[in-house]
């Protein structure tokens, strides 16, 4: 036995040492130390591309933005090479992507990524490394309380109370319920989105159940719980296939007249298809002028390129482009030799960046949290697709 | 025997302390965060090594241990308790442990792949219950901190180096304790454990104490090295391929552990660099598992047995048998040592034992004989505590054993052995015998009972050794506890005929030597008739006849019962 | 609560036909197979791709089953080449690494988005009193009673059920016999897989599909298998719709929150325990 743990810590140390080269990522690039004009820019992005929820077209719509720029000589002629990484939704994974961007492949800010957890694991890490992230979807709790991070989106706290608003006051739903699926520690977040509703309306939620969770299959019974206690509206905040199941489940019981009201992770082309009849109660919240509307002039731009790449059109995909766009527009009012520090320096004293993309300007500055986009429109299956319900923003009043 | 001691624990602890120096002065950051995350892995392993490893129970619920580790350092960093992380970490090993013993009470009364579906049901309602309930500290953006000592991700690692080795080292002085032995006993046999003085229930819950306290432990050192950890650390699945992984490498050895965390960890990194799908990783750990299962060996254990090999253990000899030296004649003693009163078992309407007395002289042996199914076994199971339903009484040398269990009969000095084989194959003979002894023993006691009952060289492992050699085996352990009474259930079962004659003799010698009684419950009536003072027989639960073997085996009902009523009759 | 109880009969239904094929699996192959559900999650993945790619529902149906009956018997071969002599732990350690493998495989061979399921049972069937009762409930119901009364009566009136019987208790005697029991074997694990398979296509397209939930829907229906001992069929039918509807009762109850979920594991433990209480011993003698 004595012998065995020798072989097998030679083994693990020789494994580590193959790794190490297997990967040819020894050698560590500090931050713009040394970078020289012609070295590319390095943008990294960590992204939920595959485990429990997938969100893979957000750095697909950043990188062709990147491509893009690079296509027309790039910034000040250095081109920019974006680093897109999986983190599974796996916080270890996580973790361990982000030293990989910023120790590794010396990477000078970070944009357009979708995770489910990398604001929360790493916001501290960014604040400490002196690395800023525009997040292109920020989903978990995280990306909206960090110094280091500013998402373009809604997020899904700020969206549920967006959500909550529309029902109750444009609307006029006045029996509401919210049945939350609770993955990671999201369910204060929630809660905190619940409470600055009726903080707005000065309304209560009939019910407000944060108890379901990712396991959770079967949805049947809280829908009948719903019915019963007479709810006119709920809701839900699961992603597409939760809200598909959600739905159908509903449509099974055969119930009618109940508002669902669903987050943008269900604003999709296959979630409209899914819903097939059962779609005429749903509504969706759009974090961004909505992309289904082909005749909207605000998304012309994106809509072309994102058909030119091939990247399907997704609210996610809005995100991605609507950060990479920001973090161009940043880099090339940089004057002088852009790195890290330069790049958060410039996001410091950024101004509100406006945009028919989104109802309330961008925003990055000093602040300690960040959560600049505030307003939402909403739409509904129409016919096999959906359709725009809210020609105008609705933007959430302070309170 | 000479390169082993060269490489002996203490040189192998300063090895491994070199080997974390070198590493941590030459590897990149980023390479030692992931050495990190392999270390948080191999601690997590090691503790599932004690359950399933040694212990043999199918534990799926290691992340759940973790989790709570994790959540107690959490909820230390939230409160801002003194001490710091290094002392969070240890107190999350510690709170583990009563999750482990909760645990380890179900698997007093289930077993195997009952066990295994309870562990993971509760792993699934962890899973629930942490998702539910959230890390503290999650939502209010407050990462674990680190202590300025071990700040950077370079000193992380050696801290969760040195933790490991610590707990390697905790884990290699605890496995020559009893309970080490005991794990690995209970294994192959919970009754022969009990028997041999271990309470069972102890040794479990110690065996799942520890998986959780290095559970804990791990899920605290990733928490300090990731600073937010969420649900989606522990998941369910997770704990799958830990056991998976454990039985590949094997964890219940330090080198298994740390290989085990390698893989999990550099595997998929591998992968990753190379731009394939990190899935694979775990269908290779699947297809390694399996591949482990077919051989039988996990690969720690597959290069124990290429080194022991190596080191050519000279094989069996054949057992020596003395010329019979002159007859001893067996002599019964005087004063009571073992006294059994009234003694009855029955099994529904079923009388298995009915009303049996039977006294034990001290320094005797004496036969307890009976045809098949005439209640000698039970008779054993009853007064060794197997059965609790059995009424009547146990005096032991004054003492009434009466509603004790069985561990607490033996270590009173009351000793069995079992007519199947039930010695732990896992175990080298000298380390069954220490086991158990029940005491500490000297080298050279071992050497001397391995002469008096011809066991061969002590280092041998009991897998190498013959049915016969581990029968006697057996008996040397349990004489090695000097019991005051021993019953022997058919010893001389797998003897050839001459090395039962030769045990006979060596029986007759047991009194005197360590002044033990022994009841040996046998067929072979020449054997009985040599080494007995006396006899008692049984038939239908019921004793039919006692006293000195001549006259008692000639009695009529005695001939009947072994023969049946027409040769007795004839 | 009434409501919330026969809601929960879909997954009870689902659960007791899972915890059946697990019981088989442990009564006549000496496994409890892990991997029951993951195998399952193969041809209902299999027929979504084929679905989705335009082949008729009721065809793309036929090949998941025979896909994922395909994959079981491979599974079920391997067993039997490999671990014939081996205990039931071991055999189920193997089904562990199955899993586990299993779930990889299925990541890199469909992606690992979760899928929409297509199927046909979406409406109600009927309401009784103000509750309704879905197709999907009904058929799962059905489902878990008639294979609890084919497999019972299969197994104690047919040729085949007696020699698996006697496979089961005595392998080495019943291949002197001239019994095939590798090949009954591997007919086993085909069965169960298809068996899988079918309940996973009608509870899937209206519940959270993504592999893993599904895959792990096997931890339920072991809690079934365990009510039933993983010897009694009706035993394990039972727990598994009890099961369910024990679930979807309590989603009514809104004190236990999110810890509803814990409620069956304990009431399982309890069962367990006090059902092998008499179990101080691990061998008879």
């Amino acid at each position: 036995m004595r012998k065995i743990s020798k072989g097998l810590a030679a083994g693990a140390v020789a494994l580590l040492a193959v790794s190490v080269t297997a990967c040819g990522s020894g050698e560590t690039k500090g931050s713009g130390g040394g970078a020289t004009s012609a070295d590319p820019i390095v943008v990294g992005a960590i992204s939920s591309l595959s485990g429990p929820a997938a969100f893979p077209e957000a750095s697909q719509a950043a990188k062709a933005v990147f491509d893009r720029v690079n296509a027309a000589g790039g910034i000040n002629g250095r081109k920019i090479s974006y680093v897109s990484v999986d983190d599974k939704g796996d916080p270890s994974t996580a973790a361990q992507v982000s030293r990989d961007l910023i120790q590794n492949k010396g990477a000078v800010a970070l944009a357009g990524g979708a995770s489910l957890l990398d604001c929360q694991v790493n916001g501290a890490f960014y604040s400490q490394s002196g690395i800023s992230s525009i997040s292109g979807t920020g989903i978990d709790p995280g990306c909206f309380t960090s110094p280091a991070i500013s998402p373009v989106n809604t997020g899904p706290f700020l969206g549920t109370t967006v959500s909550l608003y529309h029902a109750s006051e444009v609307l006029k739903i006045d029996k509401l319920c919210g049945f939350f699926v609770i993955l990671g520690g999201t369910s204060e977040a929630y809660k905190g989105a619940v409470d600055q509703w009726s903080k707005i309306t000065g309304k209560q939620l009939l019910i407000n159940d944060r108890s379901l969770s990712g396991n959770t299959t079967d949805y049947t019974p809280y829908i009948l719980r719903a019915r019963d206690a007479g709810c006119k509206g709920v809701v839900f905040n699961g992603t597409e296939p939760m809200s598909v199941g959600w739905v159908k489940a509903a449509q099974a019981q055969g119930i009618t007249g109940i508002k669902w009201l669903v987050l943008t992770s269900t604003y999709t082309d296959a979630a409209v298809k899914a819903f097939g009849d059962a779609g005429k109660d749903v509504v969706a919240l759009s974090e961004f002028e909505p992309y289904s509307d082909a005749s909207s002039t605000a998304t012309k731009d994106w809509r072309e390129l994102m058909t030119q790449s091939k990247v399907p059109l997704t609210s996610f995909a809005q995100g991605g482009y609507q950060a990479a766009t920001n973090l161009v527009t940043v880099l090339k009012g940089i004057k002088g030799d852009i790195t890290r520090e330069s790049v958060t320096a410039a996001l410091k004293a950024l101004q509100p960046i406006e945009s028919g993309m989104v109802g309330t300007p961008y925003t990055f500055g000093p602040e300690q949290a960040h959560a600049s986009n505030r307003a939402a429109k909403f739409v509904q299956p129409d016919n096999g697709s959906w359709k725009v319900m809210t020609p105008d923003w609705i933007r959430l009043p302070n309170a | 025997m000479r390169r082993v001691e060269a490489t002996g624990p203490a040189a192998q602890l300063v090895g491994a302390l070199a080997v974390i120096a070198v590493l941590a002065a030459v590897v990149p950051q980023y390479w030692l965060f992931l050495g990190t995350s392999a270390l948080v892995a191999a601690i997590s392993l090691s503790g599932l090594g004690v359950v399933t490893g040694r212990a043999g129970m199918i534990s799926l619920c290691q992340m759940s241990f973790m989790a709570l580790g994790a959540w107690v350092v959490c909820e230390l960093n939230v409160l801002g308790a003194p001490g710091g992380l290094i002392v969070w970490v240890l107190v999350g090993g510690l709170a583990a442990v009563p999750l482990g013993v909760l645990l380890g009470l179900p698997a007093l009364r289930l077993r195997g792949v009952h066990l295994a579906v309870v562990t993971l049901g509760f792993a699934a309602a962890a899973d629930v219950i942490i998702a539910a309930a959230g890390f503290p500290g999650a939502t209010t953006f407050q990462p674990v901190l680190r202590p300025s000592l071990i700040a950077g991700d370079t000193a992380y690692f050696v801290f969760a180096a040195l933790v490991f080795v610590a707990g390697a080292v905790a884990m290699r002085l605890l496995g020559r304790t009893r309970y080490g032995t005991a794990w690995r006993a209970l294994r192959f046999s919970e009754r022969a454990t009990a028997a041999a003085g271990m309470s069972v229930p102890r040794a479990k819950l110690a065996a799942f104490a520890l998986s959780a306290f290095f559970g804990g432990l791990a899920g605290g050192v990733l928490s300090g090295q990731i600073g937010v950890v969420t649900a989606q650390n522990f998941d369910t699945i997770d704990s799958l391929i830990l056991l998976v992984v454990a039985v590949m490498a094997g964890s219940e050895y330090a080198g298994g552990a740390i290989a085990g965390g390698v893989l999990m960890v550099f595997v998929p990194e591998i992968f990753r660099g190379l731009g394939i799908p990190q899935d694979w990783g775990s269908l290779v750990f699947a297809v390694g598992a399996v591949q482990t299962l077919t051989t039988g060996l996990s690969m720690s254990e597959d290069l124990v047995r290429r080194f022991r090999r190596r080191r050519a253990v000279p094989a069996q000899a054949p057992r020596r048998t003395d010329e019979p030296g002159p007859a001893v004649t067996p002599v019964k003693g005087e004063r009571p040592v073992l006294v059994v009163e009234g003694l009855s078992v029955a099994y529904g309407r079923i009388t298995a034992l009915a009303e049996v007395d039977l006294v034990v002289p001290e320094r005797t042996v004496m036969g307890l004989i009976g045809p098949n199914g005439a209640g000698k076994s039970t008779f054993t199971d009853a007064v060794t505590g197997f059965i609790p339903g059995a009424t009547g009484s146990v005096t032991l040398d004054g003492r009434k054993l009466d509603g004790l269990p069985v561990h607490r009969r033996a270590a009173a000095g009351l000793r069995r052995t079992f007519q199947q084989d039930r010695v732990p194959p896992g175990l080298t003979v000298a380390g069954f015998l220490r086991f158990s002894a029940h005491r500490r023993v000297s080298a050279a006691e071992l050497e001397e009972m391995a002469d008096f009952l011809n066991l061969g060289t002590l280092e041998r492992h009991v897998s190498e050794l013959d049915v016969g050699s581990r029968r006697l085996l057996e008996v040397a352990g349990a004489l090695l506890s000097r019991p005051k009474v021993i019953i022997l259930d058919e010893p001389a079962a797998g003897l050839a005929h001459a090395e039962s004659m030769e045990l006979a003799e060596r029986l007759t010698e047991v009194p005197g030597r360590f002044g033990t009684s022994v009841l040996l419950i046998e067929h072979d009536l020449e054997m009985v008739r040599r080494a007995c003072a006396e006899v008692v027989v049984l038939d239908f639960g019921q004793v039919i006849a006692a006293g000195p073997p001549a006259t008692t085996l000639a009695r009529p009902e005695v001939a009947r019962a072994y023969l049946g009523d027409e040769v007795a009759l004839a | 609560m009434l409501e919330g109880a026969i809601a929960g009969l879909t997954a009870g239904g689902a659960y007791a036909v899972l915890g059946l094929c697990l019981t088989l699996m442990y009564r006549l192959g000496r496994v409890v197979n892990l991997a029951q559900a993951a195998i399952g999650v193969v041809g209902v993945y299999t027929m979504s791709v084929l679905a989705d790619g335009g082949m008729p529902y009721a065809l793309a149906v036929l090949v998941g089953l025979a896909g994922s009956a395909l994959v079981a018997a491979a599974l079920g071969y391997m067993m039997g080449r490999w671990f014939a002599e081996a205990g039931t732990d071991q055999r189920s350690a193997i089904a562990i690494a199955y899993l586990v493998g299993l779930l990889a495989a299925e990541y890199l061979a469909f992606g690992t988005d979760p899928r929409q399921i297509p199927g046909v049972l979406s409406g109600p069937l009927t309401t009784v009193g103000g509750v309704t009762i879905t197709q999907a409930a009904a058929v799962c119901v059905a489902a878990a009673v008639l294979i609890t009364a084919g497999v019972s009566v299969f197994l104690a009136r047919t040729a085949v059920g007696l020699r698996l019987r006697a496979l089961s208790q005595r392998p080495t005697t019943a291949e002197l016999m001239g019994i095939p029991s590798r090949r009954l074997g591997v007919g086993l694990w085909a069965v169960t897989g298809l068996l899988a398979t079918a309940v996973l296509l009608v509870v899937a397209p209206q519940q959270n599909s993504d592999q893993l939930s599904l895959g792990l829907m096997v931890i339920p229906a072991c809690a079934a298998a365990l009510v039933g001992g993983f010897r009694s069929l009706i035993g394990t039918a039972v727990g598994g719709l009890a099961l369910g509807a024990l679930q979807g009762a309590l989603a009514h109850v809104s004190q236990l929150q999110e810890f509803r979920d814990v409620v069956p594991f304990v009431a399982i433990l309890a069962i367990l325990l006090w059902s092998q209480r008499g179990e101080v011993w691990d061998a008879a003698r």
